[in-house]
């Protein structure tokens, strides 16, 4: 029983995965079973968060670094404290606004159902990547951890060929997985060098000590596997190509939830590394990263491609504050909290892009900015939503971009200043794409569009979930702006509990 | 309950603000036409409101009316006790530094609220009569609110950035109404000049909150009036706060924009020049005496330049007045040159402080009085000018209906309603206006017993007894300046009767069309008159606040009593204000004199305009001291040529920096894409050569 109280999040989203997977093979796209299918989806995350909570309460109950954590022989094997419940419980906030945001699809009719690219065989996928998620983030060992690791990397290279009457779609499905499969080879030949020198899987048995040679190989390994993932220069090739062949509901997947798990699973895992032998490694990857994306993105028509440009610039950002990384263990905790609170909101204000993003390839069936051009200008409320996740992106007030921004600069001035700077100036390099995304879109006077090919109905009444989660993330992202305290002192808290063994 | 009352206070006329906006937003939908703009005048439209007007105007004046209730309510519970913050909000920038946003109940705010909420209320009682036909009468009355609110905020600010929240509130608002006839080229104007030269003031201000921000000094009120505080400060705060304060309340030089706000509709100059915006300057530099009463600069303390600035403005101000024809230009000289004394004042230290408030409370009900009064005679004279205009269009035939209506716009765009040269006599056909203009420029010119003696004879008598000569002399000169010219324009508007010999030397229009007007005039309607009676009154009896001597039953100084309170820390020795009888005497003979000598001038039939031997002085004058020429000559050519300067940089070097980097930027953007061409060959290529890379680098450093 005690088990099944721990793992509740997991198991009910295992039984909804396999429940929709069964309606789905049953199912010839009937209305009724369809109905009974997002019942099914909606209600397993209703479940799931309530189950998080539940948990949180009895974590805070019993006192300061309680956890819940799955303890056999005195040995961890997974673990469920308030930094993980915490990580779930944004996970599934973020699983919430994107599904509400792709609820635009869910009503439609049988015959609009046939000529959209969006399938509903999208559920499932995208529980399973929620709860690879879950398990990547409770991981206390390596096999868990690659286990969490591929759960969420397979669906997302389903997910792109969902839309399998489209060549590219194929043609990117089919580079993702390649790529991924290199990050997976370089993650289980880490595992493998662990496990030969030093006898075990445990992260804190493991990474205690890093003097070896070999654990430093090991451990590099699997940190390149993970940086894989997240799309950092030169590692990142991937990411542009399954971006463009990405239809837009799936880029959203694919963008943002496990961009986000596998950085919580990279803090979690730096957590027991006391050493910063991998600083200049670190800094070069992330100069190379800000340097060329900034350059790939200047000539870029695409936004979907910006927006992967822009990825990979935001990952190259994100790693500046390990140089910092040392023994000092209080420098470390705010590190880590840093890195979460950057890509948390990195993955907030990607959400705004693309969900505007969802209207403009639904409406015009492209994604390019020239053939886009003016597009948003009788749109005064979708042109708002977007200008405002541009500026977040782009770091500037009074965004939560902007202090995420201002954060990790603030703080990894003391140890590298020149990477600050070269950061800075790439930084307003970059701000020559975001601006002409806003300007294109929104400034330039409209072509005449005659394309309007979407059955979609984007009026305000009948897509109220859409604009409502949209709304819902901009106003997040603008009250966070003025008030981060809240936010960055409860990822700061979580990561003390990490640290503490 | 007290609390939430303290804090909804100030913010009611901006809940009104919005209020009306919404409404406006939800039921309005009139446009007006380019033409019908042109052919506008505020009395020649109907108001097409679809919602009836007077919902607007009873929205803002049942907010402000609760805003004085509710100020009263709190002066009868915080007056003369321990202070009292109410913070609404605070933001954290770092861990220890707060920027409080909050309101501060102490004596000097209460003082002052009270007066600000009672004169708005009268002004915005009076608008409803004012702009009774006007177009936008729902833009009118929601600006009029955000702008009391504006001023609220700032008043009882219990931090500088509260402060300067309400500070721009109004200056943004000073820009919405004095550009209200937006249509109208010279209005337009007159409110960029208020906005930009204000705003030249504001840098000062931002100017200390950067400085005091960057230092990490707290930005409270409380905080920053304590003198272990204002011992640490740079001198730029001050300074910048000084600038700024010159600024709003029109000192020179920066006093150019106050005579063309006159643009704006009477009771916004009404509001502008007595209860808020202007009054704003001195507020700022009470609130924050201390520091400039402790730091100087090269030796001098700041208060004596606070001092001088005042005492120069009065000076000159008053001397400006002496030739302007426009009544309200001459109010608005009267309000510089009012402004200067309290400046004046200021350098006093505590006792200065106090007389300066006290003023500029007393100034605020007969400045109101005097604006609403002239507002009066403005819009009796515009409406029977308009009523002659439409019987001349009745009787014309409809061929020549369309020509006429134009001449007669063009006649009426002529006539300058403002002109005291085309008033004359009013004191038959409008009484009670004669009578409250009468009680409100005698007020100003501070006959006893008006409100206007008390205070301006305590700001004599605190410049005299602390041996502050040249500002004594400069102030005192101006009391026999400000006399003749007040009443100048009172003999002349509403005395003197014109004759056609007279009125063809000054003036351009037909002695005939102006007889014929002056037979139409009439009084104005209740809902103006009223608010005149009820400032009149306070005009008369508002002195009774703080008698400099013991009178009657009045035997303590309620008003300086409670102000000293809150600067008790600055005053060293225990010496007190004495009454000086021979200083009250003089300058009421001064005052007698510029009486009298007006009314010699001006009162019998002038076979000349001007005496020949003034002409030079004359001509300098009405060229306002070149002051604006100065500006002009300045913004011509030494901006424009530091422009051009700074152009040719910025297009040679920066411009052509930033594109050579540009152009650098934009070649390595496509050879980086030719070299990643989206062959997955390729891509494995590079990520294992960065995997290599990064073994190598992992195995050979430390």
């Amino acid at each position: 029983m005690e088990i099944l109280f721990k793992l509740f999040p997991e198991i009910i989203l295992t039984i909804s995965i396999i429940f929709n997977i069964l309606i789905v093979s049953i199912s010839k796209k009937t209305k009724e079973l369809k109905n009974s299918f997002l019942l099914v989806f909606v209600f397993s995350i209703v479940f799931t968060i309530a189950a998080l909570f539940l948990q949180l309460y009895f974590i805070i109950n019993q006192g300061d670094v309680g956890s819940l954590s799955l303890i056999i022989n005195n040995i961890v094997i997974y673990d469920i404290g308030s930094f993980e419940v915490i990580s779930k419980i944004m996970l599934s906030i973020i699983a919430i606004i994107l599904t509400s945001i792709s609820s635009i699809y869910f009503n439609l009719n049988k015959e609009e159902y046939e000529h959209r690219y969006f399938k509903l065989e999208y559920l499932p996928l995208f529980l399973t990547v929620l709860l690879g998620s879950f398990v990547l983030v409770s991981a206390s060992d390596l096999l868990t951890f690659l286990i969490g690791f591929e759960l969420v990397a397979v669906p997302s290279y389903f997910v792109i060929a969902l839309d399998n009457k489209n060549k590219i779609a194929l043609e990117g499905s089919i580079k993702y997985f390649l790529i991924g499969s290199i990050s997976t080879i370089s993650i289980i030949f880490g595992i493998l060098i662990f496990y030969i020198f030093n006898e075990g899987f445990l992260y804190h048995v493991n990474f205690s000590n890093l003097n070896l040679v070999s654990l430093k190989l090991a451990f590099l390994f699997i940190l390149i596997g993970i940086i894989l993932k997240l799309g950092v220069f030169p590692f990142s090739f991937w990411i542009q190509d399954a971006y463009y062949a990405s239809r837009t509901p799936y880029l959203l997947l694919i963008s943002t939830l496990p961009k986000y798990s596998v950085t919580l699973a990279l803090v979690k895992i730096l957590s027991y590394i006391q050493d910063g032998y991998f600083k200049v490694l670190i800094s070069v990857l992330a100069v190379l990263s800000m340097v060329i994306s900034v350059f790939w993105a200047l000539n870029e028509n695409d936004i979907k491609k910006i927006i992967a440009y822009s990825t990979i610039f935001n990952m190259g950002f994100v790693l500046i504050p390990f140089t910092g990384f040392s023994f000092n263990i209080q420098d470390k905790i705010y590190i880590l909290s840093l890195v979460n609170f950057y890509v948390f909101q990195y993955v907030l204000s990607a959400i705004l892009i693309l969900g505007v993003l969802l209207y403009l390839e639904e409406k015009y069936d492209t994604t390019d900015i020239i053939k886009l051009r003016g597009a948003l200008n009788n749109n005064k409320v979708l042109a708002f939503l977007l200008v405002l996740g541009l500026l977040s992106t782009a770091g500037l007030p009074p965004t939560i971009g902007f202090i995420a921004k201002f954060l990790v600069l603030a703080f990894s001035y003391k140890f590298n200043p020149i990477l600050v700077l070269i950061a800075i100036i790439f930084s307003v390099a970059s701000l020559y794409y975001y601006y002409r995304i806003a300007k294109e879109l929104y400034v330039e006077k409209s072509f005449n569009f005659n394309n309007d090919l979407s059955s979609l109905d984007f009026s305000l009444g009948s897509s109220f979930l859409y604009y409502a989660s949209l709304f819902s993330v901009s106003i997040l992202l603008i009250i966070l702006g003025f008030i981060p305290y809240f936010i960055t002192n409860t990822f700061y808290l979580i990561s003390i509990t990490l640290t503490n063994f | 309950m007290l609390e939430i009352i303290a804090k909804l206070m100030p913010i009611l006329p901006l809940f009104a603000f919005f209020v009306v906006a919404l409404i406006v937003f939800l039921f309005e939908k009139t446009k007006y036409s380019t033409d019908e703009l042109k052919e506008f005048s505020f009395y020649t439209k109907k108001p097409k409101t679809k919602v009836p007007k007077e919902i607007y105007s009873s929205i803002t004046i049942l907010a402000i009316l609760t805003s004085f209730i509710f100020t009263v309510i709190l002066a009868l519970n915080f007056l003369n006790k321990e202070f009292q913050v109410f913070n609404l909000f605070s933001w954290v920038i770092f861990e220890n530094y707060k920027i409080n946003l909050g309101f501060l109940y102490d004596n000097l705010s209460i003082w002052v609220s009270l007066m600000v909420t009672f004169v708005v209320l009268m002004i915005q009682i009076y608008s409803t009569g004012y702009m009774e036909n006007d177009r936008d009468y729902p833009r009118f009355f929601a600006y009029l609110s955000l702008f009391s609110s504006g001023m609220l905020i700032t008043v009882l600010a219990s931090s500088l950035v509260t402060f300067i929240i309400g500070w721009e509130i109004m200056g943004l608002c000073s820009y919405l109404l004095i550009g209200y006839w937006y249509h109208k080229d010279s209005a337009s104007f007159a409110a960029k000049k208020a906005f930009i030269i204000t705003r030249l003031g504001d840098l000062g201000f931002l100017l200390a909150l950067f400085i005091l921000v960057s230092n990490g000094i707290s930005l409270d009120i409380i905080e920053l009036n304590k003198i272990e505080v204002v011992k640490m400060l740079s001198v730029l705060v001050p300074i910048g706060l000084m600038v700024a304060a010159f600024g709003k309340s029109a000192q020179v030089p920066l006093h150019v924009w106050l005579p063309d706000a006159m643009e704006g509709p009477t009771p916004v100059s009404a509001l502008i020049h007595a209860a808020t915006m202007v009054a704003a300057g001195v507020y700022l530099v009470a609130r924050v005496y201390p520091m400039f009463y402790y730091i100087d600069i090269v030796g001098i303390k700041l208060v004596y330049i606070v001092g001088f600035i005042g005492a120069v403005s009065a000076f000159l101000a008053a001397t400006m007045g002496i030739v302007n024809r426009d009544i309200k230009r001459v109010l608005a000289y009267s309000t510089m040159s009012q402004l200067g004394y309290m400046f004046a004042a200021l350098s006093a230290g505590v006792y200065g402080v106090v007389a300066a408030i006290f003023h500029l409370i007393t100034h605020g009900f007969f400045k109101a009085l005097l604006f609403l009064s002239a507002g009066s005679v403005i819009t009796a004279i515009e409406k029977a000018h308009h009523k002659i205009l439409e019987e001349k269009n009745h009787h014309n035939t409809h061929d020549t209906h369309n020509s006429t209506n134009n001449d007669n716009h063009n006649a009426h765009h002529h006539m300058d309603p403002n002109d005291i040269w085309i008033m004359g006599n009013l004191k038959e056909s409008m009484k009670i206006t004669f009578i409250t203009f009468t009680i409100g420029f005698l007020a100003l010119a501070g006959l006893f017993p008006l409100s206007g003696f008390f205070s301006k004879d305590e700001i004599l008598n605190v410049l005299l007894s602390n041996n502050y000569i040249l500002f004594f002399v400069l102030t005192f000169i101006t009391v026999l300046l400000t006399a003749f010219y007040m009443s100048r324009i009172w003999v002349i508007s509403f005395l003197k009767k014109i004759t056609k010999n007279e009125h063809e030397q000054v003036n351009e229009i037909d002695y005939n069309d102006v007889q014929e007007i002056h037979k139409n005039i009439k009084e104005s309607p209740l809902n103006m008159t009223i608010p005149l009676i009820i400032l009149a009154i306070f005009s008369i009896i508002v002195g009774i606040i703080n008698l400099p001597f013991d009178f009657l039953f009045v035997n303590k100084h309620i008003f300086s009593d409670s102000i000293k309170e809150i600067f008790k820390d600055l005053i060293h020795n225990k010496q007190e204000l004495h009454f000086n009888l021979m200083l009250v005497l003089s300058s009421t003979l001064l005052l007698v004199l510029g009486l009298v000598l007006a009314i010699i001038i001006y009162l019998p039939e002038r076979k000349r305009y001007i005496p020949n031997l003034l002409s030079e002085i004359y001509k300098v004058l009405t060229k306002r001291y070149y002051f604006d020429d100065f500006y002009h000559v300045v913004s011509r050519y030494v901006i424009r040529s530091f422009s051009n300067l700074v152009n040719f940089i910025d297009n040679l070097v920066v411009d052509g920096a930033v594109n050579k980097v540009a152009d650098q930027f934009h070649k390595g953007s496509i050879v980086s894409n030719k070299v990643f061409n989206g062959l997955f060959y390729n891509y494995y290529l590079w990520i294992t050569i960065g995997l290599a890379l990064s073994v190598l680098v992992i195995l050979f450093s430390k």
